[in-house]
C-alpha cells in the first residue's frame, strides 16, 4: 500500500466535514446508509432482480461524462456495448436460454424467470472491486490504489498507461482508452459522489434495487438471508465474490472476496464470470524463484561451457 | 432444479465478449523481450568469457556494448508503448514485490546502471576516453569483473522477468504455464544472447577458434535448456480450448520454432563447438555454419516471444480457456478442491442452510 | 398484457418486483418474450390481437368454477357492485344469433336501443335526431351521458338467475370461449390459459386481490377499448375493483397522457372529460347540451356547474348567464377530427397550416409514408421540438426523397423550427398514469432560442389577441372575449405556470387576480356563474398551496405526496374495498369503511362516496346526483352506481367484448366467418394505404411493433442521445430460428420487412424469445419491430410506421399498429445481399 492512500483518507474527512447536512440526510434517504470513510463499501447486485433496463449503464455514463462506446447493432441479444471497458463501467449482460419449440411449460412449479429451459438472465456487471485486487498489485507507478472507502481506484494523475492492469484483472475490467488520452479507465464506484456523501449513480437509478449499494459487511449479511429466501424458493441462487458467508458459494477466496458480489442463480460461466477467479500476483513470486533456479542452472552450465574451452 | 451446463459459445452465430481482456501491448512489445532477452544473455557471455579466464577482449567488448544497446532499444520500445509516455518516469514512483511490472521497472533501471558502467569502462579500455592506460586496466581487471559479477543476477532478472510478467496475469496461456516461462525465457535470452555476440564478433575481423568454440558450446547448453524447457512448458497443462482448436496451424509453428530455431542451431552448435582442430575450407565452412546457426538462434528466439504472446492473446479472447483455467481440473500445481456453485442444493440435507462459523 | 411493463415503465415496474418477492404471481401474456417476461412468473406467448379471446376463455373458466359459484364473496361482490343481476331489453341478441354482429346493426353502425336495460330507454332531447348522433362518428355519438336513459329504476333479479340478466347473457356469451378453442385462436396451450385463470382465481377474493396492467398493446388494436372492457369485465367478477391491490392499470406512453386527457389535446374534449359541442341540435344551446351530457344520478349530474365554471374561467367577465356563459363561442364539431382523418385531409389538399409540437409523425404516424406526403401538401408547418426531427427535413431526407421517387423542388410547404424547451427546463406539472398530479420545477434556463411550449402558446395567443382585437367579425367574437392575463417572468418572459394550475383550480367570481380566492373542491363549483374553474376534476389540486408538489411520503397511501384527481383520492370506487354493509371484506385488505360511531366512512384514502351516507341508505334516483345513491352504489360515475359488465351505452362497437381478428390477419374467425372482424372498423380506402386481406398470401406473416427501453417513442429525444442511442444503435426486427432459417436470414443480416403500405429494410434479430405459434393447426410465424428509428439522429434506421396502415378503432380512433401482417425479404431493400456482418 502506498502514501496516497494515507493522503486520500485525510482529505475524505474534511470533505466529509465540510459538505452540507441537507445532502447527507439525502444521502442517506437514498442510499439507506451513512458514508464514512474509513469502512468497506461496495454492491451487492442481485441479478434475479435485474429487468435489464441499462438504467445503471447511462446513468453511469452521464455521471461520470463517458463517451460512447459507438454506434453497431452486435445482433447479441439486446447487448450492445458488449463488455466492460474504458467507457463503459456498468454492464447489462443478457443471456438468452432457451431450450425446446414453443413455450409449452404448462402448470409448472417453477416461476418463469427461474425456469432453466426458458429463461433471460439479466446481470449488471461491473468492477468487483476485489479485496486483492490484481490491477492494483499489477500497477507499477501506484495509480492504482484503495480509497478510504476501500475501493479500488485509478488515480489519472498518474496512471501512464503501461497496461498491465489490463491482462492482470480477472474480469476483464479495466481498460487502457488508447484512442483517447491513453489511460487506464474502470469504475471509481462513484468516489466523487461517496465523498459527497451519495451513493453510486449506478445504484441509485436502478429501479428495482437489483444493485444494492452499502457498507460490504451489511450487503453479506442481506445477501446470505436472500439466498436463504430464495433457496427455499426453490431457486438455486449462491453468491459469487463473498467467500465464507455461506455454503455453496463460488470460491473468489483467493482474491478474499469482491466488494462488488452478485448472486446468480446459474454456474457463473453463464454469466461471462469466472468461476473460481485467480490472483495473478500468486504466480509473480514462484515464478521468479523458478527463474532464479533456472539461472543459477544455466549460468553455470554457461561458465562451465566457456572454461571447457579456455 | 440444477444449474445449467456450461455454455457451448460456439452455438451462437454472436458469442459473448471475452470475460478477460488481452493485453494492448503494440505489436514491438514481442521484440522488448527479445532485446531484453539479448542484453541479459550476452551480458552473461561478457561475464562468462571474463570470469572463466578465456579474456577474449574483443568477445567481451561485443557483449558489454550489446547489451547497453539491445537495453537501450527495448526500453525505448516499452516507453513508446506507455498510453502516456512521458510519464515512464512514474514507474519508479513506488515498488511493488507483487507486480512484476513494477520489479522488472527496477530491474531495468539497476541493469541499466551495470551495463551502463560496464560500457563506461568498456570505452575506457577502447581509448575512447583518452588514451589511459590506467582504465583499460581497470576494465580488463578486478573492477570490470567485479560488475561483471554484480550484474550477472540483475541480467538473469532482466532476461526472464518477462516470462514471470507474462505469467502474472489472467491471461489462460500464460498462467497454465506459470512457472515455465521465466526459465524458457531465460534460457530464450542466453541463447539469443550468445548468438547475438558470436554475429556481432565475427563481422570483423574473427574471433579465433577457440572463443568460437567457447560460445559455441554455451550456446548449444542454452539451446538445449530452451528445447527442454519449451516441451516442458508444453506438458505443464492439457491444451487449452483456443489451442485444441487452433491445432494444426498451432502444432506447426510451434515445431517450426523449435526446429528451426532451436533444434537446428544447437545441431550446428554442437557440430561448432565439439570440433577442436579445423583447416582451410573446412574453416571457412565452419565460420558460415557459425554465422548461420547464430542467426537461426536469433531469429528462434524472436519467434519464441511472438508466438506466446500470441498464444496469451488467443486464449485471452477465448471464454473457454477462462473458463478452464478458473474452474480447477486443469492440474495445475496448488489447486484446492473445487467447491464451486456446482455443487449447490436448494436446501441442504438438513434442511437448513448453514453458514460456515 | 398489451404491456411491456419492464421495459416501457421500468421505474413503476419497481413495485411490481417488490411484490413479486413478497410471493405475488407476475403473468405476462405477450406476442414476444420481452424483460417483462423475463421477470414474470408465468409467461405465455399469444398471438398479437387475440387478447378477447384469451380474456374471454379466462371469464368463462371462472364463471364456470365451483369456487366462483360458491364464494360468497364473489357472489355478494358482483350482485350488489355490478350491473350483473339487471335485465336487459328483450329483443337484444348476441353475436352468436346474428353470426358476429350483436342486434342494432344499422349497415356500417349500430343503434344500442336493444342494449338498454328493461323497461328503459336512452333519449335525446331531440329524439328524432337519434340516427343522426349516431352515424356522427366521433366519441360524442356515443358518449356514455350522450342523452339520458328514462324509464327506471332498472328491473333486477337478486338471484342472478335470469335468462335475460346481465350474468345470464355474459355467461352465454363467453359460452364458445373454451381453453381448447381460445388455445386454437391465440395459440397458447390450453392448459396455460388454464393455470392463468386458476391462478387468478387463487390470487382473488375477500384477501388477496389481483391487478391488470395493459398499455398500448391493448388501446392500438381495432378492439383495443374492448380489450379493455374485457379486462374490467374480469376485474368485476374477481372483485378486484376498488379494492387495494386491485384495479386496471393503463401505463401510459408518455409522462403525462393522463394530463393530456384530462385537460385534453384532443379535437372533441373539453378539461374534464365534457364533450365538445357538436353541430347538431343537441348541442345548440347550454341548456340542451347540460340535459344531454349529465345524467340525472352520479356525478356528472353536475354537469353545468362543471361548464359554466369552465366557460366562466375561458371568457371570464364576458361570460353571463345572459349569453350563455359563452357557450356560443365554443367551437363546434361535425365530423371525427382526430389523427388519423387529420391526415387524410391534409393528404387530401384540404389543410393549410399545421402546428407540431413535440410530435414527430413522419415516423411516428401510422402508414409513416402517407404522413411525409401529406406534410408535404401543407403551405406551411411549423414544427417545435428539442431536436432536428424528421417531420422537420422531411422534405430533404425521407427515403423517398433519397431514392429520387420525390424531388425537394416539388414539396412546397414552408418548414418553421422553433426549438423547444425540454421538461428540466420549464416549470408544470406530469400526471400519471393513477391521475397523480405532480409539480416539476425547471433546473436550468432552456439553451438558446429554445421555450417551453406554454411560452409559445402563451406568446402566441397575445399576438393572435391583438390582431383580434381591432376585429368586428362575429368569428373572431370568442378570441376578444377570452381572458389571456397569464403573466410573465424573467427575462425569457416565460409564463408562470403556478398561475395556470391557479386557473385550473379554480376559483370564485368576481375576481380580483392580486387576491384570488380558491376553491377547495369541486363540490364548490356553482352553477350561476359565481365560480371559475379550468378543470373540474381537478379543483382541490391548488387550493392556496401548490398540493401537485408537495412530497410527504408514508408507509402506504402517502395523500401528502403530490394530488390524485378527484379531491385527492387515491383509489376510485374504493366504497367496493368494504362489504355491502360496510365493514372490510377482511382485516387484510381493510381500506374504506364505515365507522358506525361516527356515522361516517373512514380509512386510509379520501372516500369515493358521498362521506356520510349508510351503507343502508336506500337509493332513490329520483332524488338526483349522488343523494340519489343508495348505500351500497359504489361506482359514482354511472347513473346506476353499479359497474357494468354489460355496457347498454359508452362503446359503439358492441355492449360486450367479442373476438374479432385484426384488420390484417392471417387466419379466418373461427366463432363467425361472415364478420370476423369489427363491423365499425374505421378504414380510409385512399391511395397509398392499402390493406392486406384475410390470409393474404403476400402477407403470411403476422407483424408486431413495440418500444424499447432505450428508447422514447419515434426516438426524437433519444436518438440524439449518445448514451442512450449506443443502446440500441439500429433498428432490427426480432424473428424465431425456424423462420429466419425457412427464409435464409442470418443474424445480424439485412432483412427487409414488407407491407402493401411499404418496405423496412433493417436487421435480423433472431431470437428464440419468439416461437412459431399453432393455430387453428397452421404454424403461424410472428415478427417484432421497434418503432423507434428514423433518418435522423445519432443511429438511424427504418421507421416501424413505414408497415403500418390508416385503420381505426371504432370508438376513439386509434390506429392499429401492434398488430399487422407482413412479408420478410432477406437482404436490404429486397435485393438479395450476402448478410453483411454486425
Amino acid at each position: 500500500m502506498t502514501a496516497p492512500g494515507h493522503a486520500g483518507v485525510a482529505h475524505g474527512v474534511r470533505a466529509w466535514d465540510r459538505h452540507d447536512a441537507g445532502a447527507a440526510e439525502q444521502a442517506q434517504q437514498t442510499s439507506g446508509t451513512a458514508i464514512t470513510p474509513g469502512r468497506a463499501y461496495g454492491f451487492f447486485t442481485d441479478t434475479t432482480l435485474c429487468i435489464g433496463c441499462k438504467a445503471c449503464e447511462v446513468a453511469c455514463k452521464q455521471w461520470n461524462q463517458l463517451p460512447s462506446d459507438g454506434f453497431a447493432l452486435s445482433g447479441h441479444s439486446y447487448d450492445n456495448t458488449r463488455a466492460l471497458g474504458a467507457t463503459t463501467w456498468r454492464h447489462v449482460s443478457f443471456i438468452e436460454q432457451f431450450d425446446g419449440e414453443r413455450f409449452e411449460t404448462g402448470a409448472g412449479a417453477t416461476e418463469q424467470w427461474a425456469d432453466p429451459a426458458h429463461r433471460w438472465l439479466l446481470l449488471s456487471d461491473v468492477c468487483k472491486h476485489c479485496v486483492e485486487a490484481p490491477c492494483l498489485e499489477a500497477c507499477p507507478t501506484g495509480a492504482i490504489l484503495r480509497t478510504e472507502f476501500d475501493t479500488v481506484y485509478v488515480q489519472q494523475d498518474v496512471c501512464n498507461g503501461c497496461g498491465y492492469c489490463v491482462p492482470a484483472c480477472p474480469f476483464g475490467v479495466v481498460e487502457v482508452d488508447r484512442q483517447r488520452d491513453g489511460k487506464a479507465h474502470k469504475c471509481t464506484l462513484c468516489y466523487d459522489r461517496l465523498k459527497g456523501g451519495l451513493e453510486p449513480a449506478c445504484a441509485k437509478a436502478c429501479p428495482t434495487d437489483s444493485i444494492q449499494f452499502g457498507p460490504v459487511d451489511e450487503l453479506r449479511e442481506r445477501a446470505k438471508l436472500r439466498v436463504m429466501e430464495l433457496r427455499g424458493r426453490g431457486v438455486p441462487a449462491y453468491l459469487y465474490g463473498t467467500p465464507g458467508v455461506l455454503e455453496n458459494e463460488a470460491d473468489t477466496s483467493r482474491l478474499r472476496g469482491l466488494n462488488c458480489s452478485f448472486l446468480l442463480i446459474d454456474r457463473p460461466e453463464v454469466y461471462n464470470l469466472p468461476p473460481e477467479p485467480r490472483r495473478p500476483s500468486d504466480n509473480t513470486a514462484p515464478g521468479l524463484l523458478a527463474s532464479g533456479l533456472a539461472a543459477a542452472g544455466l549460468v553455470a552450465a554457461a561458465l562451465l561451457a566457456f572454461w571447457s574451452e579456455r | 432444479m440444477t444449474l445449467t451446463s456450461p455454455p457451448d459459445f460456439r452455438a451462437h452465430s454472436v458469442p459473448p465478449a471475452p470475460p478477460i481482456k488481452r493485453a494492448t501491448w503494440e505489436w514491438y512489445i514481442p521484440i522488448y523481450f527479445w532485446l531484453g532477452g539479448i542484453s541479459a544473455g550476452s551480458w552473461i557471455a561478457a561475464a562468462a568469457e571474463d570470469l572463466t579466464g578465456g579474456r577474449n577482449r574483443r568477445l567481451i567488448g561485443t557483449a558489454r556494448w550489446l547489451s547497453l544497446g539491445t537495453l537501450l532499444g527495448g526500453t525505448a520500445l516499452l516507453i513508446a508503448d506507455l498510453g502516456r509516455p512521458e510519464r515512464f518516469h512514474h514507474m519508479l514512483r513506488i515498488v511493488r514485490a507483487r507486480s512484476a511490472m513494477s520489479l522488472g521497472s527496477w530491474g531495468l533501471t539497476a541493469y541499466g546502471g551495470v551495463a551502463g558502467l560496464a560500457a563506461m569502462l568498456q570505452a575506457g579500455e577502447a581509448g575512447w576516453l583518452g588514451r589511459r592506460a590506467a582504465l583499460a586496466r581497470l576494465s580488463r581487471g578486478g573492477a570490470g569483473r567485479a560488475v561483471h559479477v554484480a550484474g550477472l543476477p540483475l541480467a538473469a532478472f532482466v532476461g526472464s522477468y518477462t516470462g514471470v510478467l507474462l505469467a502474472s496475469t489472467s491471461t489462460p496461456s500464460w498462467e497454465a504455464r506459470a512457472g515455465w516461462l521465466g526459465p524458457l525465457f531465460l534460457s530464450s535470452a542466453l541463447s539469443s544472447g550468445i548468438a547475438a555476440v558470436a554475429l556481432a564478433a565475427d563481422l570483423g575481423p574473427g574471433l579465433g577458434p577457440r572463443a568460437r568454440r567457447r560460445l559455441a558450446r554455451a550456446e548449444a547448453v542454452a539451446l538445449a535448456a530452451e528445447l527442454a524447457l519449451l516441451a516442458q512448458a508444453g506438458r505443464a497443462s492439457r491444451p487449452l480450448p483456443s489451442e485444441r482448436r487452433a491445432r494444426p496451424k498451432l502444432g506447426a509453428a510451434r515445431a517450426l520454432v523449435a526446429l528451426a530455431g532451436m533444434a537446428l542451431p544447437l545441431g550446428l552448435a554442437i557440430a561448432r563447438g565439439a570440433g577442436r582442430k579445423r583447416r582451410g575450407r573446412r574453416r571457412q565452412q565452419n565460420h558460415a555454419l557459425h554465422l548461420a546457426g547464430a542467426t537461426l538462434a536469433l531469429g528462434g528466439s524472436l519467434a519464441l516471444r511472438y508466438l506466446v504472446t500470441h498464444e496469451g492473446y488467443r486464449s485471452a479472447d477465448t471464454p473457454e480457456d477462462t473458463w478452464r483455467i478458473t474452474s480447477g481440473g486443469d492440474g495445475a500445481p496448488g489447486r484446492r478442491p473445487v467447491r464451486g456453485p456446482q455443487a449447490v442444493e436448494p436446501v441442504l440435507a438438513d434442511g437448513r442452510l448453514s453458514a460456515p462459523a | 398484457m398489451g404491456s411491456n411493463f419492464a421495459e416501457c415503465h421500468p421505474v413503476g415496474f419497481r413495485f411490481v418486483m417488490l411484490a413479486r418477492e413478497k410471493g405475488a404471481e407476475v403473468i405476462h401474456v405477450d406476442p414476444r418474450f420481452t424483460r417483462t417476461s423475463a421477470c414474470a412468473t408465468k409467461y405465455a406467448q399469444i398471438r398479437a390481437g387475440t387478447d378477447i379471446a384469451f380474456l374471454g376463455a379466462i371469464i368463462r373458466h371462472i364463471l364456470e368454477s365451483e369456487q366462483w359459484r360458491t364464494d360468497p364473496f364473489f357472489q355478494d361482490y358482483v350482485r350488489h357492485y355490478t350491473n350483473a343481476a339487471t335485465l336487459i331489453e328483450e329483443d337484444f341478441r348476441d353475436v352468436a344469433d346474428l353470426g358476429g354482429l350483436f342486434s342494432g346493426w344499422r349497415q356500417d353502425y349500430y343503434c344500442p336501443d336493444t342494449w338498454q336495460y328493461a323497461g328503459m330507454q336512452r333519449v335525446l332531447n331531440l329524439a328524432d335526431r337519434q340516427e343522426e348522433i349516431c352515424r356522427l362518428k366521433t366519441t360524442q355519438s356515443w358518449g356514455m351521458h350522450a342523452g339520458r336513459t328514462v324509464g327506471g329504476p332498472p328491473r333486477r333479479d337478486e338471484s342472478m338467475q335470469h335468462p335475460r340478466c346481465v350474468l345470464q347473457i355474459l355467461r352465454r356469451h363467453f359460452a364458445p370461449y373454451t381453453a381448447d378453442e381460445a388455445a386454437r385462436i391465440c395459440g397458447v396451450p390450453a392448459e396455460r390459459i388454464v393455470d392463468i385463470a386458476d391462478t387468478l382465481l387463487r390470487n382473488s377474493g375477500r384477501d388477496r386481490t389481483s391487478s391488470v396492467a395493459y398499455a398500448v398493446g391493448w388501446t392500438q388494436h381495432t378492439t383495443g377499448p374492448q380489450m379493455i372492457a374485457c379486462s374490467a369485465i374480469l376485474q368485476l367478477l374477481l372483485g378486484n375493483i376498488g379494492r387495494p391491490g386491485g384495479g386496471i392499470q393503463p401505463l401510459r406512453g408518455h409522462a403525462t397522457i393522463q394530463g393530456s386527457t384530462d385537460i385534453p389535446t384532443l379535437y372533441d374534449l373539453l378539461p374534464g372529460y365534457l364533450h365538445m359541442p357538436t353541430h347538431l341540435p343537441i348541442d345548440v344551446g347550454l341548456d340542451t347540451y347540460v340535459w344531454n351530457e349529465g345524467g340525472a344520478t352520479g356525478v356528472w349530474a353536475h354537469t353545468r356547474s362543471y361548464m359554466v365554471s369552465l366557460l366562466k374561467s375561458y371568457y371570464g367577465e364576458h361570460a353571463t348567464a345572459e349569453n350563455e356563459f359563452g357557450y356560443q363561442w365554443l367551437p363546434r364539431i361535425h365530423r371525427d377530427f382526430s389523427h388519423m382523418p387529420m391526415f387524410v385531409d391534409m393528404h387530401a389538399g384540404r389543410m393549410e397550416g399545421f402546428i407540431l409540437m413535440g410530435q414527430n409523425p413522419a415516423v411516428g404516424g401510422p402508414n409513416a409514408r402517407f404522413h411525409r406526403e401529406a406534410l408535404g401538401r401543407l403551405k406551411w408547418l411549423v414544427v417545435r421540438d428539442l431536436f432536428l426531427t424528421e417531420s422537420a427535413t422531411f422534405w430533404e431526407r425521407a427515403p423517398e426523397v433519397q431514392a429520387g421517387e420525390v424531388r425537394p423542388e416539388d414539396i412546397e410547404t414552408e418548414v418553421f423550427v422553433l426549438p423547444a424547451a425540454s421538461v428540466l427546463e420549464k416549470d408544470g406539472s406530469f400526471t400519471n398514469t393513477h391521475r397523480l398530479i405532480q409539480w416539476h420545477h425547471s433546473a436550468v434556463e432552456p439553451p438558446g432560442e429554445a421555450r417551453s411550449d406554454a411560452w409559445f402558446v402563451v406568446h402566441l395567443g397575445r399576438r393572435l389577441k391583438a390582431r383580434a382585437a381591432g376585429s368586428a367579425a362575429e368569428r373572431d367574437a370568442g378570441l376578444r372575449a377570452l381572458t389571456w392575463d397569464y403573466p410573465v417572468h424573467g427575462p425569457l418572459e416565460e409564463p408562470d405556470m403556478d398561475y395556470v394550475l391557479r386557473e385550473i383550480n379554480g376559483y370564485r367570481w368576481p375576481d380580483d387576480p392580486a387576491r384570488r380566492e380558491p376553491l377547495e373542491t369541486a363540490l364548490h363549483l356553482a352553477d350561476d356563474g359565481s365560480t371559475a374553474c379550468g378543470c373540474w376534476i381537478y379543483c382541490g389540486v391548488h387550493p392556496g398551496t401548490n398540493r401537485a408538489a408537495s412530497r410527504e411520503p408514508d408507509d402506504y397511501v402517502s395523500p401528502g405526496w403530490g394530488f390524485a384527481w378527484p379531491n385527492n383520492i387515491r383509489l376510485l370506487y374504493n366504497r367496493c374495498s368494504a362489504d355491502p354493509s360496510g365493514q372490510p371484506w377482511s382485516p387484510h385488505k381493510k381500506y374504506v369503511w364505515w365507522d358506525e360511531r361516527e356515522r361516517r366512512w373512514v380509512g386510509a384514502d379520501v372516500p369515493d362516496f358521498p362521506p356520510d351516507k349508510p351503507p343502508d341508505a336506500p337509493g332513490d334516483p329520483s332524488l338526483g346526483g349522488l343523494e340519489g345513491f343508495a348505500g351500497d352504489w359504489p361506482f359514482v360515475m354511472k347513473p346506476d352506481g353499479r359497474a357494468w359488465l354489460f355496457f347498454p351505452n359508452g362503446m359503439k362497437d358492441g355492449p360486450m367484448p367479442t373476438h374479432y381478428e385484426p384488420w390484417e390477419t392471417p387466419v379466418e374467425n373461427p366463432l363467425y366467418a361472415a364478420h370476423g372482424r369489427n363491423p365499425e372498423t374505421r378504414i380510409w380506402e385512399v391511395a397509398g394505404n392499402a390493406y392486406h386481406g384475410i390470409g393474404d398470401p403476400r402477407f403470411p406473416f403476422v407483424l408486431t411493433t413495440y418500444r424499447l427501453t432505450e428508447h422514447h417513442t419515434g426516438g426524437g429525444m433519444t436518438r440524439w442521445n449518445s448514451w442512450l442511442a449506443e443502446l440500441q444503435p439500429e433498428a432490427f426486427v426480432e424473428l424465431s430460428p425456424e423462420l429466419a432459417g425457412a427464409l435464409k436470414i442470418a443474424n445480424g443480416g439485412w432483412v427487409t420487412v414488407v407491407t402493401a403500405r411499404g418496405r423496412a429494410p433493417a436487421r435480423a434479430l433472431v431470437t428464440r424469445r419468439l416461437r412459431p405459434l399453432r393455430v387453428m393447426g397452421r404454424e403461424i410465424h410472428q415478427v417484432g419491430m421497434p418503432w423507434h428509428f428514423g433518418y435522423e439522429g445519432l443511429v438511424r434506421g427504418s421507421a416501424a410506421n413505414e408497415l403500418v396502415a390508416l385503420v381505426g378503432e371504432p370508438n376513439v380512433t386509434i390506429h392499429e399498429g401492434k398488430v399487422l401482417t407482413c412479408n420478410l425479404v432477406a437482404g436490404r431493400d429486397g435485393a438479395a445481399e450476402r448478410p453483411g456482418a454486425p
